[in-house]
């Protein structure tokens, strides 16, 4: 009872800032006519006396702009949550993983070299995601198999800076005047540059994997069990586990390729789910997709209203999240280190 | 009056040897484990309790002979099927997201839900029932991070019991336990065996939990099986000083004897 509140009162409020964010921006249109047009778009009705420009801006800069940020949002929050239980590391999202920089890596290779191929971005990204958190989980796993909560931290630090300095290997031979921007904007990550054209099959696709990765939450509460303990239950461990792994990784993947590298949203969503509906998946999955929704919305917001221009909104996401971390780590009941 | 029973694991000449180490931890098993059972394996610290638990369970593989489980060997089944047929508690359980008891006993029905884990009835039923029996109904819906070691213990059985399977393997159950949570987890699954017909495989570390608990002991030294036969036919003086090293006084009560430690020799 007490979780459907949270969740329709959630939900409700995902919904009002969506509308919200179709409101405010540098180029004022008036709420009331906002309105009108959804309505009109949406059921029909009268259409009001706007400028072309008006219409443009609501419906082809800040509309497809707000339906990215909500997908990037639960997406990024719920591979989050999928990869600490899969890890069984409440340290790690697919930042600390590498993912992202990894996948940061396949993108930019993909821009210098195979800038003509259609999707070439979509595809190493994902793959580069993928290498990454191989490389992390291989060099934190001792030979017997057990796997140090910390030492996966560190490896993704590792595996992260590793493609952090290939990417400015890359930014040298990158064309000044039209790669290096473009890749520079992947690793702060932002919205600045989303039409209707960046939504094109990723619109279904990650809605697609989120659901997934929702739908079989009960597996990850066993695999948060640990390995051995989840195989003598009965689960068939390496099948879960790279089920899971593949469809965060192509989440977070196809994020990256759309939007660049936004930190933090896959490490304190989880953790702020866990807090509000309890550790098990089945809940704190869904609550991690509206959370994140929500909360990169309200960054996204904060990032293209602050200032005239369109500050990264991985800046506002690190300033927000750094310090709730510092002070989950540093509460008491919180013993993660060990 | 001997029933008959039922061969529920059969290991025959089993070899394990580890792919780091020289040495073979097991080196030719032979024993056969019947329905209703309590069996305890005794042996000395490295001597591949774990290992031989992790082999007949099927979490080890690349074994040389066989393990029959209800008849089949252990390698060509699916962990699923072997979960219905096999409990395993471990040494140790590390908590580490607080779900509640309730949800953590749920878990032993993995290999009986489907894939999206919703429960039935008949599965709320019997994690109840289960966790009634064990006294970790006490604690139902607190988060299982927050129980003392005792406590985790029951919780761990009782999960182990949601598996509703014939064999249940407890790996050193009472190493982490205090004198008196000692006594109620052994005599919580001596009783259990007793009344589901369940059959124990514990490693114990004292040979008097030993004579009180079990009705036969396996004793592994030098990776093979050094006796197999009752408790009290088969430790004596000789053995503990042969397996452990330790010169132990006998000391008689009206049942059976215990054995006091009184000097190490080298």
């Amino acid at each position: 009872m007490k979780k459907t509140v949270t969740f329709v009162v959630l939900t409700a409020l995902l919904i009002l800032l969506s509308y919200f964010s179709l409101n405010v921006g540098n180029y004022s249109v008036a709420p009331k006519k906002v309105l009108a047009m959804l309505g009109n778009r949406l059921f029909n009705t009268e259409m009001p006396q706007t400028d072309n420009y008006e219409e443009v801006v609501v419906f082809d800069l800040r509309l497809p702009r707000m339906l990215m940020v909500i997908m990037v949002g639960a997406a990024l929050a719920v591979s989050g949550g999928v990869s600490q239980g899969v890890f069984r590391n409440p340290l790690v999202s697919p930042f600390v993983l590498g993912i992202s920089a990894g996948a940061s890596f396949g993108a930019a290779v993909a821009i210098v070299f195979f800038g003509h191929i259609a999707y070439s971005i979509d595809i190493l990204a994902g793959l580069g995601g993928l290498v990454a958190v191989l490389a992390a989980f291989a060099i934190a796993r001792r030979p017997d198999g057990y796997m140090p909560r910390l030492s996966l931290v560190l490896a993704g630090v590792i595996v992260s800076s590793l493609f952090t300095s290939l990417v400015g290997i890359i930014k040298y031979v990158a064309d000044v005047e039209t790669q290096l921007p473009a890749i520079t904007f992947w690793m702060m990550g932002g919205f600045g540059n989303i039409d209707w054209g960046s939504l094109d099959y990723v619109i279904y696709l990650i809605p697609i994997s989120i659901v997934l990765m929702i739908v079989f939450a009960w597996q990850l509460n066993v695999l948060a069990m640990g390995d051995r303990e989840a195989s003598f239950l009965g689960m068939n461990i390496k099948f879960w586990k790279s089920f899971y792994l593949f469809l965060s990784v192509a989440a977070v993947g196809m994020c990256v390729a759309r939007s660049g590298v936004i930190g933090w949203v896959g490490l304190v969503i989880p953790h702020i789910s866990r807090a509000v509906g309890g550790p098990d998946h089945k809940t704190m999955l869904p609550l991690s997709a509206l959370l994140g929704a929500i909360f990169l919305l309200v960054a996204d917001n904060i990032s293209r209203t602050i200032t005239t221009g369109d500050i990264p909104v991985g800046i506002i996401t690190s300033i927000i999240g750094a310090p709730f971390f510092i002070y989950y780590l540093r509460k008491k009941e919180t013993a993660v280190w060990n | 009056m001997e029933l008959a029973k039922d061969s529920l694991l059969k290991v025959s000449g089993l070899k394990y040897r580890y792919p780091s180490a020289e040495d073979s931890v097991l080196n030719g098993l032979d024993c056969e484990f019947k329905t209703g059972e309590k069996v305890a394996v005794l042996g000395s610290n490295g001597a591949g309790k774990t290992t031989f638990f992790n082999l007949v369970s099927g979490l080890t593989e690349g074994y040389e002979g066989s393990i029959k489980l209800a008849g089949t060997e252990i390698k060509k089944l699916k962990r699923v099927e072997i979960a219905k047929k096999l409990a395993l508690v471990p040494q140790k359980h590390e908590p580490l997201f607080p779900f509640t008891v309730r949800d953590f006993v749920l878990m032993g029905r993995y290999a009986r839900l489907g894939v999206f884990g919703i429960p039935r009835e008949e599965d709320l039923e019997v994690v109840k029932n289960a966790a009634k029996e064990t006294g970790a109904y006490k604690f139902f819906d607190r988060p299982y991070n927050s129980l003392s070691g005792g406590e985790m213990q029951l919780a761990v059985i009782s999960r182990a019991l949601a598996q509703e399977s014939e064999l249940l393997i407890l790996d050193e159950p009472s190493t982490h336990l205090d004198f008196k949570n000692r006594f109620v987890v052994l005599d919580l699954v001596r009783r259990i065996s007793e009344k589901r017909k369940v059959a124990l495989l514990m490693s114990l570390h004292e040979p008097n939990d030993v004579v009180q608990f079990a009705d036969r002991v396996i004793v592994i030294h030098e990776g093979k099986i050094a006796a197999d036969g009752k408790p009290r036919d088969i430790i004596n003086e000789k053995l503990l000083l042969d397996i452990f090293q330790v010169k132990a006084k006998e000391i008689k009560t009206d049942k059976n004897s215990l054995f006091m430690p009184v000097s190490v020799c080298v």
